[in-house]
């Protein structure tokens, strides 16, 4: 004790007052504690586990290291569709959680619109209706249910992170596509970083490098992107581009459907439509892992592995010839060009023409050589900068429909070109025979109705041969009308459908990307068509006639005629048409040979069959033949049809379908331009000019497969000079079309 | 007398703060270089000699300075105020070679100031409104000052110190609620009334902060502070990391990590065991410090070592708890830990003054023990034994 003690100062305090505060405070300090302990308890002795997970999840970053995907190429091996390195960013979403919070909000759910009416109901809402005011009454019904724009709730979610509001400005794109991709990806994937610029411009890339810290969470991820090396610079498209489809993250959709890709993992790239689809499982690699432990910047510390490493993608080996494609392509627009010049009638212009398809095939195998489509697109443009918005600019035209690949999922009626159907059916039910020789006059009356014949001035009595070659509306008319009479009112004869149905129509081909059925009308198709409208549900002998000339139901694609008149030329089988041929490794090595089975022998009368090629040869060569103006002087010899089908109130489509050389047909194409006028016209020197670049016409100095398989002279002056057309080995032939003609 | 002052010296003290200023270095070390742990040893070595210097002055010395110093304090700290006006948010008057941060040294002086005025009001009557009062002025000054620069966590060491030393003296119940109720007013009206109608009062950070405590998936800064340090202590698990292999603080997860989040850093590393060691040194402070209430001269002494008592507690607890994942991110130091200079030579200045107030102190009187039975309210036993006491 202090002896000096100030009076000031208070004495010196013992009670158990002061005691038990102290006491108190002790207490409490001990409760402190005690949580403190218990805290420390949890979490470095119950939880440990759960945070050593933790710990080693933010110091390893495992980068996916994209597989390059397979490569398509052409039948010599051209790259069709190959890989160029791009830079992609991403963004990790663990950065950001608010973002992931206000990103993932998903839409409110809606009211399902009401279900469109079938076409039943449909007619009887619009009963009574007419012209102008029906069809405005059906838009309104359509329109009210068409599905309701989705309300993006999630827009504006990225807007608080300056990272990504200065990136997408960076990138001249808007934020709202960021939010997006983000959206999309967090349904897709949660924990996968987010793609946000496909392929991103070296400088871009560089300012993020050097800003980092200002682009927390961004990331360059190298990626593999697609290149397509057939490109026609002067018309802005790719050749070929409707085939390959595209590529993308695989779907939520998807991924609920194992057998749709089999062996995709969530944030796999696989193709989403055409080859790329088709063939998926052979051109999808196996990413790998880049597993790298970093610091809290994400910088790198020490090596990376790489386990599993990422395996490439097969390349898949197609039929198709890129430079016959060249020139499918180049014909089928000078086709169409030449339509709309002069195909109207007396060659005058028909100005809605600038559409059209042209397949060509190989007739034994149904390997597809070349298909066309116009109008077409650039598919370089798809990838990249501009790419969103240069695909909604594609996807909203629906008047040219770009992106539509017109041989396989253009439906037509197909006209003239669908007659030997009529003729075979005819014949193969004994209801009329080859040589029968039956009147093409100026129209004829069935069941009380007046069909009408295209030309006026006619009336001889003609057989087969001569009604294929001169398109003699009138003698299928007689034919629709013997195929009707052996139609059983019950539906269990029916021989004009089940002969369509036996050459394919109505039925998908079997081609590697699932193509259009088309229609092939029949008793059941009507019933379902008009339901219990008892006056139109009835197969009638109007419908017979119709569908006799390729008119009224009937809607086929060029790949379906193709098809057909590949069995024509090849004996009756009915073949598979493709463009896959093989698969193989990266270095060229053959994984596995691709085979596509004919899809049936058909059993025609080999008489009935030479005779409507004989019929298909005037087409070309009579001097009454519709196509043998567009044939003239041409040194191959070609068999076809041509084919005006109409469509109103649109104007007629031209068709033109052959195959060649006559004596050992190796080749069929179909060629259809719409609302081109007169098949003989831009449809058929569509044709005549892709065989001209597939036999070599004119070019002694290039071999090429189909003039070796051929085995044509390689000496054309004799037949340049005019001699004779085509076929040297069948004088007999010629006799009977000029004859026919 | 200097033998005997040496003799009663308070070695358990000054054994766990010697401890925990050791443990601290050697953490200090691991995560940041030679010069760092240089600069710190240095202000330990300052510290630890201004300790023992204090712990050699009467500390009853002071209370004749008490206005001067607490009016010095005022004055750094709106200067403080004035500097952050000129060039930002700061806490520090920069001098050469230091950076002096008023607030921390502060501590100490309101904790004087604060016993010497209650002390002063407790000779007549203890647990009057009116020395209630002065004592809550006293402290609101700095208190809001610092509050305002902004430094929430040294404002609220403001407001433990005040709670010990007024609950030690013996505030009356109604009186601690009053200034509650008073406290939720006051927060309802800075977080939510005065926001609504446009007045903002906190600092964005600030709100950030708090509302990080209570909202740990948020994004800010705040929660992913106090998630890696989480992850930092929790893959520590029962026997640590080593120095060396603790990933999380040394490859820069964890922020702050030698200064507000060290002891993150010294459970990832040491593990349970460690950081249960560390938490028993601190035990051994907070019990020393307590003690010291019981074994003063006088009122005066006592209260300053409560207000010292309280002000470890709630930097302690606040800083160990932030980091634990149960306390709001404040930026509130750990003492003897953390480093940087200010709080060092505080903390350690006030261990100094409770070996001071110990020395000059004795043991309880067992016999006084039986006045027990005659009070029956803790402030009525206060108040009688003082005045008993005089007589």
């Amino acid at each position: 004790m202090l002896s000096e003690q100030p009076p000031a100062f208070e004495p010196r305090p013992q009670s158990v007052a002061l005691t038990l505060r102290v006491a108190v405070l002790g207490a409490v300090a001990v409760l402190l504690f005690s949580v403190l302990f218990f805290r420390l308890w949890v979490l470095q002795v119950l939880s440990a586990e759960r945070y050593q997970g933790a710990a080693a999840a933010s110091q390893e970053r495992t980068v996916r290291v994209q597989a390059p995907r397979g490569r398509i190429l052409d039948a010599d091996g051209s790259i069709l569709v190959g890989n160029r390195p791009g830079d992609a960013l991403t963004f990790d979403l663990t950065t950001d959680p608010a973002v992931v919070r206000a990103c993932a909000e998903e839409p409110p759910a809606r009211p399902a619109p009401p279900p469109l009416p079938d076409e039943a109901e449909l007619r009887r809402l619009l009963k009574g209706l007419k012209g102008a005011a029906r069809r405005a009454r059906e838009a309104e019904i359509r329109a009210r249910s068409a599905p309701a724009p989705v309300r993006r709730v999630w827009r504006g979610c990225a807007r608080q992170n300056e990272a990504l509001v200065s990136l997408a400005r960076l990138a001249g794109v808007h934020i709202g596509r960021f939010e997006d991709r983000i959206h999309e990806g967090l349904r897709r994937a949660p924990f996968e970083p987010v793609t946000l610029v496909d392929d991103a411009e070296r400088t871009l890339i560089f300012y993020v490098k050097e800003n980092g810290s200002r682009f927390r969470g961004v990331r360059i991820a190298k990626r593999t992107l697609r290149d397509y090396p057939a490109i026609e610079r002067s018309l802005d498209v790719g050749y070929a581009a409707q085939l390959f489809g595209s590529i993308g993250e695989v779907t939520t959709d998807d991924l609920a459907e194992p057998e749709t890709y089999p062996g995709v993992a969530a944030g796999d790239v696989v193709g989403h439509s055409g080859i790329e689809r088709a063939y998926d499982r052979w051109l999808r690699g196996r990413d790998g892992t880049l597993n790298v432990a970093v610091d809290a910047q994400g910088n790198p510390l020490g090596r990376a592995t790489l386990v599993p490493a990422p395996v490439p993608g097969r390349d898949v080996r197609l039929t198709l010839d890129i430079e016959l494609q060249v020139a499918a392509e180049r014909a089928l627009r000078k086709g169409i060009r030449i339509a709309r010049e002069s195909g109207g009638p007396d060659g005058s212009a028909m100005p809605a023409a600038g559409r059209g398809a042209l397949v060509v095939m190989d007739v034994r195998t149904g390997a597809i050589r070349a298909m066309a489509s116009w109008p077409s697109f650039n598919p370089v443009k798809t990838i990249g900068k501009g790419a969103d918005a240069y695909l909604s600019r594609l996807f909203a035209d629906e008047e040219r429909a770009p992106l539509l690949n017109r041989a396989t999922d253009g439906i037509y009626p197909p006209g003239s070109i669908f007659k030997p159907v009529t003729a075979i059916a005819s014949i193969s039910t004994r209801l009329s025979t080859v040589v029968e020789e039956i009147k093409c006059g100026p129209f004829l009356d069935v069941d009380g109705q007046r069909y009408k014949n295209f030309e006026t001035d006619t009336n001889s009595f003609i057989s087969l041969r001569s009604a294929v070659a001169q398109s003699c509306n009138t003698y299928f008319y007689e034919l629709a009308r013997r195929l009707y009479d052996a139609t059983s009112k019950d539906g269990t004869a029916q021989p004009q459908a089940e002969w369509m149905r036996r050459f394919g129509f109505g039925e998908r081909s079997g081609f590697d990307i699932p193509d259009s059925t088309g229609i092939a009308p029949d008793a059941e198709y009507k019933r379902e068509l008009f339901g219990d409208d008892a006056i139109n549900n009835r197969w009638t002998s109007g419908d017979a006639v119709n569908a006799a000339i390729g008119q009224g139901l009937v809607q086929v694609t060029p790949l379906q005629m193709a098809s057909f008149y590949a069995a024509i030329a090849n004996g009756g089988t009915l073949v598979t048409p493709h463009l896959g041929q093989q698969i193989e490794e990266p270095g060229g090595d053959v994984v596995r040979e691709l085979r596509f089975k004919a899809r049936r022998e058909i059993d025609i009368d080999p008489f009935v069959l030479e005779t409507i090629r004989s019929g298909l040869r005037g087409v070309t060569h009579d001097l009454s033949g519709t196509a043998v103006r567009a044939f003239a002087g041409f040194p191959v010899g070609v068999a076809g049809k041509t084919g005006t089908a109409q469509k109103p109130p649109l104007d007629d489509y031209a068709w033109f379908a052959g195959y060649a050389p006559i004596e050992s047909p190796q080749l069929v194409a179909v060629a259809v331009v719409e609302q081109g006028g007169f098949g003989g016209v831009g449809a058929a020197r569509a044709v005549r000019d892709v065989f001209a670049h597939a036999f070599a016409v004119g070019r002694d100095d290039v071999p090429r497969r189909y003039r070796e398989d051929a085995g044509i002279p390689l000496d054309f002056s004799q037949i340049i000079n005019g001699e004779q057309f085509g076929d040297p080995e069948a004088p007999a032939a010629v006799a009977a079309a000029t004859g026919g003609g | 007398m200097t033998m005997r002052l040496l003799r009663r010296l308070d070695l358990v003290l000054l054994a766990a703060v010697s401890g925990i200023v050791a443990y601290g270095t050697v953490t200090v070390l691991s995560v940041t270089g030679p010069e760092t742990t240089q600069r710190h040893l240095i202000y330990v070595g300052i510290g630890a000699a201004l300790a023992l210097t204090v712990a050699a002055i009467d500390p009853r010395l002071y209370r004749r300075f008490v206005w001067p110093t607490y009016s010095a304090l005022g004055v750094l700290l709106v200067v403080v105020l004035g500097l952050e006006a000129s060039r930002g948010s700061s806490r520090w008057i920069e001098l050469p070679g230091f950076n002096l941060q008023p607030s921390e040294i502060g501590k100490l002086v309101v904790a004087v100031a604060l016993a010497a005025v209650v002390a002063d009001a407790s000779r007549e009557k203890a647990g009057t409104w009116r020395a209630f009062g002065r004592s809550l002025v006293v402290v609101a000054v700095p208190g809001v000052l610092v509050f305002l620069q902004p430094d929430l966590g040294t404002a609220i060491v403001y407001g433990a110190i005040w709670i010990s030393i007024v609950f030690v003296a013996g505030a009356r119940l109604v009186q601690l609620l009053t200034v509650g109720v008073g406290a939720i007013i006051v927060v309802l009206l800075v977080f939510d009334l005065l926001p609504a109608s446009g007045i903002r009062v906190l600092q964005p950070y600030q709100q950030a902060r708090l509302t990080a405590f209570l909202d740990p998936g948020s994004a800010s800064d705040a929660a992913y502070q106090a998630q890696q340090s989480k992850i930092a202590i929790g893959s520590g698990g029962l026997s640590g990391k080593g120095p060396e292999g603790a990933a999380v603080s040394l490859q820069g997860f964890l922020p702050e990590r030698h200064t507000d989040f060290i002891f993150a850093v010294a459970a990832e590393q040491r593990g349970f065991v460690g950081a249960a060691l560390l938490l028993g040194l601190y035990i051994l402070v907070v019990w020393r410090a307590v003690r010291t209430i019981t074994r003063a001269a006088t009122l005066y002494e006592s209260l300053v070592a409560a207000g010292i008592a309280g002000m470890f507690v709630v930097q302690i607890f606040v800083n160990i708890g932030m980091t634990l994942g149960i306390m709001p991110t404040t930026g509130i130091p750990l003492p003897f830990m953390t480093y940087g200079g200010s709080n060092t030579l505080t903390n350690l200045m006030a261990a100094g003054l409770l070996l001071a107030i110990q020395v000059r102190g004795s043991a309880p009187e067992p016999a006084r023990l039986a006045d027990h039975e005659l009070v029956r309210g803790s402030r009525r036993a206060l108040s009688a034994s003082s005045a008993a006491t005089r007589q």
